[in-house]
């Protein structure tokens, strides 16, 4: 071989020596817990935990963390002795993780609420354009078993997007306890109640320092797809449900109110949601501009609500939501 | 498309490569006419819109040259030269200036003539500036006429096309002869060595300091108080990023023009290594700086009429320069800042000159070096701030104006290196903005640090290939051999630039803007 050929040799070699070392690092990671993954593991434990333990029929709240800090699932129950666990975790997992674990939690006779972020119907099983460090770190070091059930294309998006600082810090902690976590706040399991809800952020309890994600846009002004990719999950799951007697109930998200919400192209998004779950037979309650509240309502993001507001919001909510309750 | 991109890698270049070797090297217009077409499709990719208008452009270029030329030895063949080249003026002057003078317009008259809707046409300051230097070469009877088959190639050639280099016709044209324009796997491993390194350079250098660069400078834009620390910083990552992004953006279009065959000039030699702003001018955007010297700098009388002229020549130069690279305020700044340096910098080295001093020593040239780079540091301010008050705004916490300050997410102001910095007097302040990790950022700093002032340029690696048109001067010690070591090592490399896609679409290159 003479010398330009064996140089170009050398180029792909060089390529699968690296794309080999880097497949065989992921494998090892496969099921190493890291510190970013590990308040949605704590999560997601605790809630499978008191699914488990309550009786049908219940409710159970599935959403991202806006329905986890935003409405309460203890409030409900309070008010119409119907069993309520809030499932709702962080959102980076992703509709199609969110529907999984309902169906975990799900019995015949119960009722879910399905909560989603603006932000989630955008979002497939594992997205590549936008994808979340956080669901790719949880679905690497906390459910490998989630990984494997993956398609082929959606395992090379996991490991594509598994950065190497993420690898390393994976083959570093192999064998190891996993590390208690330390300054993480409110965001610690410890601060969610008996019914799945977040405790601890009370107006008195916000920081001091707005953190400006409050004032951050949601897709709500974008638009969505005439199909938003969530369906797809959501669609399969509605069938699953129907096969069961389970029922189905969608809302909007609370999420801190902005001028550009109010514009046509917002109430179009509105009406595509509410059109995809009613072709689902899905009730959707209310009206999105009811869960568009002020920021002084918001404690950390522009989805989290604060202890109060979150009351007031579920209160409004229950009188909507007691007919399908019965 | 942008040659970061994975379509232009895995999709456009493959095809246009593999189209190109397939097609017999005789007679030379098939490949050719091949060349063309993918060079317009490619230009074509960005908007199809303003294909006619780059094409319009070198059939009006190509006409006027062609009347220019025939009537040579007659009166017209000036007022022919004058109406080509105010024809080129007035096409780039419309898309990239006009809104610029309506707003200037208004600020004088104290009203609001709105803006125009105007795209700027991807690349007309490059080919227009390419075509101008052609007919001022015509003219001056330089040049042969070209066929049109290859005055139009060596206009839209897809990897000069974008942002250069700004090349000349008599390198280029001659090239397209049979001789050279036909498979060499030495010109392909060469070529696409070139290519990798101006690609590692753009993705796994450049980029992801962009992040940083942006925090800053928005956080000044947005009215926010910026840390002594991070100024300086930001401006320094600045400084790093446009380098390894036009340098890789260089390297990657002389990668890809000797795939085919073809050499082209240098573009970038080591610049921040210059140890003065005249050998600043020498070492970056080198084809810009040939230009503006040939064609705007000696026209104007060059340094022939005594020092007062020069100085003021070298100012109309660069304040040209300025507004060349944008329609805007702060790039006029940027360029009349250059145009001082180099004045103070000609009257220094006249001082020198009347007193015979030799200062070609280490002790010289190391702070020679350190204060180039400093006020080069400085004027980058302008060309990255988007306002004259953003600019003013970064200069002053730059001067310590705010304070020596800098926040405990730098470092822990109780452990050492933050204990130093509180002991020499910097002021721990509450964070301007959240940044994920200065660590990350510096080491990657560092690193480009490291790359700029004490490696060799990728020219110089590989100097025994000869790369480019021009022999490499100083090469140095570091030679790159075209090996299996370090074909490993560009292969292994490559998959890094693969997830890098993954992680987040490829971003544009800065000099597109121009």
């Amino acid at each position: 071989m003479n010398a330009p050929w064996r140089y170009f040799a050398g180029l792909v070699a060089g390529f699968l020596l690296v794309f080999g070392a880097t497949v065989a690092a992921f494998y090892l990671n496969l099921g190493v817990p890291s510190d970013l993954s590990s308040w949605t593991f704590q999560l997601t434990q605790k809630k499978r935990a008191l699914a488990a333990q309550a009786n049908s029929p219940k409710l159970l709240l599935v959403g991202g963390s806006a329905t986890l800090f935003g409405i309460s699932a203890k409030e409900i129950e309070c008010e119409t002795g119907h069993r309520s666990i809030n499932l709702a975790n962080h959102a980076a997992l992703g509709p199609s993780y969110m529907l999984s674990e309902a169906q975990k939690a799900a019995k015949s006779g119960d009722t879910i609420l399905v909560v989603f972020e603006y932000e989630l119907y955008n979002v497939g099983k594992v997205e590549r354009i936008g994808a979340d460090t956080v669901q790719m770190d949880y679905i690497v070091s906390r459910d490998p078993d989630f990984f494997h059930s993956l398609s082929p294309m959606e395992k090379w998006n996991v490991f594509m997007l598994t950065s190497n600082q993420r690898l390393l810090e994976g083959l570093e902690n192999r064998g190891r306890p996993e590390a208690p976590r330390q300054d993480v706040g409110i965001y610690d399991v410890r601060y969610v109640n008996g019914w799945g809800d977040q405790t601890h952020h009370a107006e008195a309890d916000r920081p001091a320092q707005r953190d400006p994600s409050v004032q951050r846009k949601s897709p709500l002004m974008y638009g969505l797809a005439k199909q938003p990719k969530a369906f797809a999950s959501v669609k399969s799951f509605c069938k699953w449900a129907q096969t069961r007697q389970i029922r189905v109930l969608a809302t909007y998200p609370n999420l801190c109110d902005q001028p550009e919400y109010h514009l046509p192209i917002a109430r179009q998004t509105a009406k595509t949601i509410h059109d995809s779950f009613a072709s689902l037979n899905v009730p959707v309650i209310g009206d999105y501009t009811e869960s568009l509240l002020p920021a002084e309502q918001f404690f950390d993001t522009n989805y989290h609500l604060t202890e109060e507001a979150a009351l007031a919001r579920t209160q409004r909510l229950i009188p909507q939501l007691m007919p399908f309750l019965k | 498309m942008l040659f970061s991109s994975w379509q232009f890698i895995f999709l456009f270049l493959p095809i246009a490569l593999i189209i190109f070797f397939l097609i017999p090297a005789r007679p030379t217009w098939p490949r050719k006419t091949w060349l063309l077409t993918v060079s317009l499709f490619f230009y074509g990719y960005w908007k199809a819109e303003y294909v006619p208008l780059l094409l319009f452009s070198i059939v009006c270029n190509y006409t006027v040259a062609d009347l220019i030329t025939r009537y040579r030895q007659h009166r017209p063949a000036k007022a022919i030269f004058i109406i080509g080249i105010s024809l080129n003026l007035l096409l780039l002057g419309y898309y990239k200036y006009t809104n610029f003078f309506i707003h200037i317009l208004g600020r004088v008259s104290n009203h609001d003539f709105g803006r125009l809707d105007i795209i700027l046409p991807l690349a007309i300051s490059f080919f227009t500036f390419t075509q101008i230097g052609y007919l001022v070469d015509v003219y001056r009877n330089q040049s042969l006429h070209y066929r049109f088959l290859d005055y139009s190639l060596f206009v839209v050639f897809f990897p000069h096309l974008i942002a250069g280099p700004i090349v000349r016709h008599w390198e280029i044209i001659p090239q397209f002869a049979e001789r050279t324009l036909k498979v060499n796997l030495t010109d392909t491993s060469v070529g696409l060595t070139l290519f990798l390194i101006g690609l590692y350079k753009k993705v796994l250098l450049a980029d992801p300091l962009s992040s940083y660069v942006a925090l800053v400078y928005g956080a000044a834009a947005k009215g926010l108080t910026l840390t002594w620390f991070d100024a300086w910083l930001g401006t320094l990552a600045f400084a790093l990023q446009i380098y390894f992004d036009f340098s890789g953006y260089s390297d990657m279009a002389i990668g890809l023009a000797r795939l085919f065959g073809i050499k082209f000039p240098i573009n970038f030699d080591s610049p921040y290594q210059a140890s003065s702003i005249s050998e600043f001018w020498t070492r970056w955007h080198i084809t810009l700086t040939r230009f503006l010297r040939e064609y705007v700098y000696f026209p104007l009388g060059g340094n022939r009429r005594g020092p007062w002229r020069q100085a003021l020549n070298i100012l109309i130069t660069m304040f040209l320069s300025g507004l060349w690279h944008g329609a805007g305020r702060t790039y006029v700044i940027w360029g009349s800042l250059h145009g001082f340096y180099l004045v103070v910098a000609h009257q220094w080295r006249r001082f020198i000159t009347s007193r015979a001093w030799r200062l070609d020593y280490w002790w010289y040239r190391f702070p020679s070096t350190a204060l180039t780079f400093l006020v080069v540091l400085f004027a980058w301010v302008f060309f990255r701030a988007a306002t004259l008050g953003v600019a003013g705004d970064v200069l002053s916490s730059m001067v310590g104006q705010h304070g020596l300050t800098m926040t405990d997410a730098v470092t822990d102001p109780a452990k050492f290196p933050g204990l130093w910095c509180a002991k020499l007097g910097v002021r721990f302040v509450p964070e301007t903005f959240a940044i994920e990790s200065y660590g990350v950022v510096m080491a990657l700093m560092l690193l480009m640090l490291i790359i700029v002032f004490l490696l060799p340029n990728a020219q110089q690696m590989l100097a025994a290939y000869s790369p480019a048109l021009e022999p490499v001067e100083h090469a140095g010690l570091f030679r790159l051999k075209l090996g299996l070591g370090s074909a490993v090592f560009f292969g292994g490399a490559f998959f890094f630039v693969l997830r890098s896609f993954y992680i987040a679409a490829p971003s544009p290159f800065l000099y597109f803007n121009f």
